[in-house]
Order: C-alpha cells, then structure tokens, then sequence
C-alpha cells in the first residue's frame, strides 16, 4: 500500500530559528528543510529571518547568503547559478524548481517554504538521491542506436527533422518533473517518469536513429510508460519550459499506431 | 539489509511486459462509447422520473430502450473495472493484497454488470410480472 | 427513498459527478490524441470543464423540475 502518512522518523519537526542580523534592511522569513544523516535526530523546519537587501534576486542567493554568513551547515546542490545544470532544482513555496532561476519575490505566500524534491530519499537537507532517476534515464538507451555503417562525415537530418528534436533536447535532467509527478510519487521503482520518457521520446522520433521499433518495445509497459495518467504536472513546473506530457502522449500515439 | 542491485538493474526493473497499448486503448474505447450512452442515460431517467412504473416498464419492453439500457450498462461496469484496476495497480503494491483486489474488482464489476442486463432483459421480455 | 430530500441531494452529487466525468473524459480523449497538452490549453479546459458540468447539471435539474420530474 502507498503510504500516505511520514513514518515516525521522517516526520518534521519544529527546528531552530535564526533572527536577522541589527540593521537589517528588509527582511524575509525562509523556511528550510533540514536532516542530517549523521544524527538521530528527525528532520526539522529551520527559519532563517533573512536580511535580503543582502543577497541577488535569486533564491539560491539567498541559500549562498545563509551558507556564508548564518549557518556554515546548511547543505544543498548548486553549480552554474543559470538554470544550465539543474543541480539546484528543489521544492521552493511548494512548487519544484530551481533555485537559481527563481526569484524569492516572486514565491506566494508571506514565508518562504524551501524543501528537498518530494519523494525522493535525502541525502541531506536540501540534496535528493537521483541514483534511480539517473539510472532510469539511462535505461533508455539515450544515444544513437545505428546498424548501418557510419557515414564518411556525418549522419545527415534534414531541417524539418532536426526540428522534431527542439523542445526536448533542452532538457538538463534536474527532475523537477519527475519528482512532482504523483504517479512517479507511488511507483517509480516500476514507472520511469516523465524525464526519462522525455528522453526516449527524443531518440524515437530522431530521423537518424535505427533502433525506433526496439526502444518503442522497451516502453511498452503497464507501468514504465502508462501509469502516466496526464496528470500535467510536469509540464507545469519544468522550469525549462518543456512538456513531458506531450512527448509520453505521442509515444502513446505512436504505440497505438503501430498495432492499430 | 543493503542491496548490491546496481541503479541499472533497479531501474530495468523485470522489463517491459510487452504489452498496454490493448488495455490503454479499450479504456479510450469504453469512455468514448460511454459519451453518447451516458447523455442518453441521462435524458432517459429524466423522462421516466417523470412517468410512474407501469410507463417504466413498457418504456424498457421497447427494443431500441432495451438495448441501449443493456449497452449503457455493460459498458458503465466495464469502464468502472478498467478504472478501479488503475487505481488499485497505482497504490497497491504487496502482490497478494493487489492480486486479491484486482480479482474482487473484476468479480464484483462483472456480477454487477450481468445482475443489471438481466434485470433489463427480464423486463424488456416479461413486461415487468414477477 | 430517491424522492426524499436526501435522495434528492444524492441524485443532484450524482449528476455534477457525472458530467465533471464525462467532460473531463472527453479532455483527456482530446489530450490523447496529441490536441491541447500545453498548460495555457490545459488550464483553460480545466475552468471549461468544471464550469459545464456546473452548467449541464443545473440545466437538467431546471428541465427535470419543468418536466414533473422532481
């Protein structure tokens, strides 16, 4: 059975708070998920009252800011700070994204709520194991699958072909999708998730791969393709504007065109 | 206990079972028919609402009636199995309590379904006599 | 017992339920066939649908209460 309700060591508790500094300016109150690994302790909502007159727009400025000078122990992903590598992706005010591309004034609601992925096992604080995502993402066999001999120079696409790619190639991986995805939620140790299926949808529908039957094969699932059940999800929080549920739906267009 | 699964073979899981386009698209199937069946479900209990059960019955003993009634049945409890069987393979996951629930799903929806056509059948041939 | 104002209440849940399904079938039909899966679209058919089966269970209530069925 799902499990509805936190077992009683992940359940959340009241955590420490940390008044803003005298002579701040504006002020913010950011509530961040905490657990570290190396204690007993559960987990628990630390409050950062925060001097945001301080940090960039960002609130992944405001993670460095409270990394740097509040609290040295606060642990999260970040790399590019662009929303080119999709390290920082966390839930921010309930809503997964990355934390480098979203500004704090633009989060509703008067605090701050910031948490790991949902779902998915905590490393710690901030940081969500993505060893199962990566995996599934590999499953699909994301590279050119060929059996004619390479060519001289180049595989060669035609314009109109290479088009079928935008929208999908863009995509960094940093599971958003997946991870707010509720099917994903109860079953991704059998469903593959809206990422990975992304990405199998972009290696079906290039003109150069030779392997389009096989990798549809390898979809054709109760649960690895079609427990999506169009719930739009991800394509709401991508933060890079893509929608897996479209490429899913047209692998389930494409599956129901073969047989039919 | 720990496993030395690798992240592959987890996410390979036991394979893709080869099939789901049928299953997807009978529910499709199902809901579709059930759009033109359904409107004319519900015109149908509004005009013998109106009526009392001596026009009931001899609304149901005429064949285009019965038929559609019949039809409209059959395939509401199929739609309701292809439904509740998503729902239990969504959140049910130990394999004896989803096989145990998938099987009352598809026993309690076929004997609902068969108990109304004969219903309907009974009284499109009988006239309504007990 | 269908007479009764419970049943009433009841049979009206079951109409709104019935049309929020059929509507929200009938998108999901529309979203398999490829047509309407980027947000703006789906969180317009969203309104859509709700609002129809609002409107389609008052309209049948209003004929059903015209016609003596109620």
């Amino acid at each position: 059975m799902a499990q509805f309700v936190l077992p009683k060591n992940s359940r959340i508790g009241k955590g420490r708070h940390f008044p803003a500094p005298a002579g701040a300016g504006k002020v913010k109150t950011f509530k961040v998920y905490r657990w570290d690994p190396e204690t007993d302790e559960n987990p628990r909502w630390d409050t950062y009252d925060v001097d945001v007159d301080a940090c960039g727009p960002m609130v992944l400025d405001v993670l460095i800011h409270i990394k740097s000078t509040v609290d040295p122990t606060l642990a999260f992903r970040r790399s590019c700070r662009e929303g080119v590598c999709g390290s920082c992706a966390m839930n921010i005010g309930g809503r997964n994204t990355l934390a480098c591309t979203q500004g704090w004034e633009e989060v509703p609601g008067k605090d701050c709520q910031i948490g790991p992925l949902p779902a998915s096992q905590v490393i710690k604080d901030l940081i969500p194991d993505l060893t199962l995502f990566y995996a599934q993402y590999a499953s699909i066999k994301p590279w050119l699958q060929t059996e004619t001999p390479e060519p001289q120079k180049e595989w060669k696409q035609s314009p109109e072909d290479r088009e079928k790619l935008d929208g999908l190639y863009e995509c960094i991986l940093c599971a958003c999708c997946s991870t707010s995805c509720p099917s994903y939620w109860w079953n991704q140790d059998k469903y593959l998730g809206p990422a990975a299926l992304l990405h199998a949808y972009r290696w079906i529908i290039d003109s150069r791969d030779e392997a389009t039957g096989d990798r549809l094969d390898d979809l054709e699932d109760p649960f690895k393709l079609y427990r999506c059940h169009t719930i739009m999800n991800c394509a709401q929080v991508c933060p890079k504007g893509l929608n897996p549920a479209k490429a899913i739906s047209e692998v389930k267009k494409m599956l129901a065109d073969r047989m039919t | 206990m720990a496993s030395y699964r690798t992240p592959l073979s987890r996410a390979r899981g036991l394979g893709a079972a080869g099939h789901g386009v049928g299953t997807w698209l009978g529910e499709r199937v199902g809901g579709i028919a059930l759009v033109p069946l359904c409107l004319w479900g519900v015109f149908a209990a509004m005009r013998l609402a109106a009526h009392d059960y001596a026009y009931a019955v001899q609304w149901v003993a005429q064949p285009v009636n019965a038929t559609l009634l019949v039809l409209l049945f059959a395939v509401s409890f199929w739609h309701m199995h292809d439904g509740l069987r998503v729902v239990v393979e969504d959140y049910i996951h130990k394999t004896l309590s989803k096989a145990g629930l998938l099987l009352l799903n598809l026993f309690v929806c076929g004997l609902a379904g068969a108990l109304s056509i004969l219903s309907i059948l009974k009284v499109a041939f009988s006239g309504g006599v007990s | 017992m269908l007479g009764s104002p419970i049943g009433k209440f009841v049979l009206f849940g079951m109409t709104l339920s019935l049309f929020y399904h059929l509507a929200n079938g009938i998108r999901h039909v529309v979203w398999d066939l490829g047509h309407g899966l980027d947000i703006k679209s789906a969180n317009a058919s969203a309104v859509v649908v709700m609002a129809f089966a609002i409107a389609a269970t008052i309209a049948v209530w209003v004929i059903a209460g015209m016609t003596g069925a109620v």
